[in-house]
């Protein structure tokens, strides 16, 4: 499978997850059930996920690994601000701290920090196309897509963006879903939220362990200790992972140390299939569309584009630009060949 | 001397406590639900019909006791920190939480929960002097707190227990600040438990300047202490060094509050309790009002979207300066006893004998 062949297929997959969460955002798990069973088709179009993503992947395609926050704060400046007339729709707290923040003539880190919603999952959602510029190296992943955090989050949302990077600069190899999570914990400090989340889903899912990550880390994955995954995905494993990293006492759902474990939770329960894990990512409501995005996005890494249901495929057009004008018009797939052709 | 402006402290954080409008709001906890059910019905009703004759917190068929000026979360949050200071803070906390044997089993916040998180009320073994039982009421708190109580039930100790939490950044340490700063304490470990990064550097920074209002009276002083602990980095330092300018630019409490709203609030976010915002007004109107509570406290009740916490902080400061003797009269009784809003246990607690009792090392 080509580099081009996973860029597709991780950007089909973000997109697809985006598109099919879209509707059972912000529902209980119960309520997602009752009105579809198991969700499988995509009703509508995606979200601020795409549209952000696809901002991240030119910051990439214009500065490369050169990339600095200082970077993306004068893109910020030149491609977003000027055109916000009203509302800034479909944006999440972060960026729309962000925007205050630069408009009161800040710069970063001050911009992410200065608002209090630096743990948003919102540089999660985005994270990706850092990924897919990295494979195989998810430290340098991590590394880039900082830099983007850096002007709209802070703390454990630099973090959460920090692990997807690095987990789909892992599946961009053909990573299993095991050592691709291992390759998100080896990429963040283990004494943070992020990872105790991690850690805690895999648990509930009978994942093991710490050794394994360890022998990632240290460039020695090993054989697979189980290489069949079957995760014990029946009943009751929604309520557990719901259990394990949901804050209960906190009306907002895109808190990043949540969504990202909760979709590495999709991505192993699913055993890396793109349809199984972002189907099981959306089951579980909260910020169901980024939880979607970025289960898609490490699964369609790993799998290519024909990994991605091709039902799913042909609902996923070019974006409307109705959360940043500045990317009307692109279509993920375009996006993910000017990515590969810089590999 | 010490003792009137520990005294002065206690009173003055009930005084901005109260003077906010968030009070009421607070207080009506101790009505039946289904009379803030009507009250959130009501706003609907002006939503849909165009009104703008707002509901206010409302008895019908309630006492109207608890709607009258008085103190509310903030106030009773210190008491229990005064109450419990001397105790390791996480089991503090736990005992928020664990279920009292043989009592039915109650949730510390929210709605019922299986398992072993039960609630008991605040006291417990170590009683607070008030005694009495509200009826088992269950503790409510601040979304950091409340989170802190679930990461203890389930096994996360401090600080993961402030941390893995979305409201590390609030100032609910910062209240709990008063009363170790008051003692020249260090407020830290305490703050750990609840809040992280900024909001434990709050913590810091009101411990740093009540210890310093208490010893020298000055606000200037106290002000300058808790600059002193707050890392320009940080958005808190960031933030108060913007506060305290743009108060002196103003000259004058009541003429700074614009000033501060443009400099402090993004009105991005849908709470008003962060850290970084509350304790840079806190100092900022402390600062520019020499000290004079009843020149800024009611500075800091005008930012509406601060007013749960800020004027209760900014009382804090300014009654340690002045001392208890500077608060206007008419102001003390009505917020020296505590109403039990959100922790049952303390209904009926003089805060100013309590004050007393630290004073004297005896709370």
């Amino acid at each position: 499978m080509t580099l081009r062949d996973r860029a597709r297929g991780c950007l089909l997959g973000l997109a697809a997850g985006d598109a099919l969460g879209a509707p059972a955002e912000n529902l209980t798990p119960a309520e997602i059930r009752r009105r579809w069973g198991r969700l499988t088709e995509i009703e509508g179009g995606g979200t601020d996920d795409t549209e952000y993503a696809i901002f991240a992947a030119s910051l990439l395609v214009r500065h490369g690994h050169a990339l600095t926050g200082e970077d993306v704060a004068a893109a910020y400046r030149e491609e977003i601000l000027p055109r916000i007339a009203g509302p800034m729709r479909g944006a999440g707290f972060s960026e729309l701290g962000t925007v205050e923040a630069l408009r009161r003539g800040l710069e970063p880190p001050l911009t992410g920090l200065v608002h209090a919603h630096g743990w948003s999952d919102g540089l999660a959602m985005r994270a990706a196309p850092y990924g897919i510029f990295c494979p195989g190296d998810p430290a340098e992943a991590a590394r880039l897509v900082e830099q983007d955090g850096l002007v709209s989050a802070a703390g454990e949302g630099i973090l959460g963006g920090r692990a997807v990077a690095g987990a789909v600069a892992a599946a961009m190899t053909g990573a299993a879903p095991d050592e691709v999570v291992a390759a998100a914990l080896a990429v963040i400090p283990p004494d943070s939220w992020t990872a105790r989340n991690i850690v805690r889903v895999r648990d509930v899912l009978g994942h093991s362990s710490a050794m394994h990550a360890d022998a990632y880390a240290a460039g020695d994955a090993g054989p697979d200790p189980n290489p069949n995954v079957a995760p014990n995905v029946g009943a009751g494993v929604v309520e557990a992972l719901h259990e394990a990293v949901v804050v209960r006492h906190y009306p907002w759902t895109d808190v990043a140390p949540e969504a990202v474990a909760l979709a590495f939770a999709a991505l192993l329960a699913g055993g890396g299939d793109v349809e199984a894990s972002v189907t099981f990512g959306v089951s579980l409501g909260r910020d169901a569309d980024t939880i979607g995005a970025i289960a898609g996005a490490v699964a369609g890494a790993g799998r290519g584009e024909d990994g991605v249901p091709r039902r799913w495929a042909g609902r996923i057009g070019p974006v409307t630009g109705k959360c940043l004008p500045v990317v009307a018009g692109r279509h993920v797939l375009d996006v993910a060949d000017e990515l590969a052709e810089r590999l | 001397m010490s003792g009137d402006r520990i005294r002065g402290a206690f009173a003055g954080l009930a005084v901005g406590d109260a003077a906010g409008w968030p009070a009421a709001r607070h207080r009506a906890a101790l009505h039946a639900p289904w009379s803030r059910r009507l009250h959130r019905e009501l706003d609907a009703f002006a939503e849909e019909h165009g009104v703008t004759t707002l509901p206010v917190p409302f008895a019908l068929n309630q006492p109207v006791a608890p709607l009258r000026v008085g103190p509310s979360d903030d106030a009773e949050w210190l008491a229990w920190t005064a109450l419990t200071i001397d105790r390791p803070r996480a089991e503090a906390f736990r005992d928020l939480i664990a279920p009292a044997p043989g009592t039915p089993e109650m949730r510390a916040v929210g709605g019922p929960v299986s398992g072993s998180s039960g609630a008991r009320a605040v006291g417990g073994p170590a009683a607070g002097p008030s005694g009495e039982r509200a009826g088992g009421r269950p503790v409510r708190a601040r979304i950091s707190v409340a989170t802190a109580l679930d990461n203890l039930a389930k096994g996360v100790e401090p600080p993961a227990s402030g941390h893995d939490n979305p409201h590390f950044f609030d100032d609910a340490a910062a209240v709990r600040a008063v009363a170790f700063g008051v003692l020249g304490r260090d407020p830290t470990r305490d703050a750990e438990v609840t809040n992280a990064c900024d909001g434990v550097l709050g913590a810091r920074a009101m411990a740093a300047a009540m210890a310093e209002a208490v010893a020298s009276g000055s606000a200037a002083d106290a002000v300058e202490a808790a600059l002193a602990v707050l890392p320009d980095g940080t958005a808190i330092g960031h933030n108060a060094r913007l506060a305290v300018k743009a108060a002196r630019a103003a000259g004058d409490p009541f003429a700074a509050v614009p000033a501060l709203d443009v400099a402090l609030l993004d009105h991005v976010y849908s709470y008003g309790v962060g850290a970084a915002q509350t304790v840079p007004v806190a100092l900022a109107l402390a600062e520019v009002s020499g000290g004079e509570l009843g020149r800024a406290v009611p500075a800091a009740a005008c930012l509406a979207a601060l007013a749960d916490s800020a004027p209760a902080l900014t009382g804090a400061l300014t009654g340690a300066c002045g001392g208890l003797g500077a608060i206007p009269e008419g102001w003390i009784a009505p917020v020296r006893t505590l109403a039990g809003c959100c922790l049952p246990d303390l209904a009926g607690l003089d805060l100013i004998e309590l004050a007393n009792d630290v004073s004297e090392g005896i709370a």
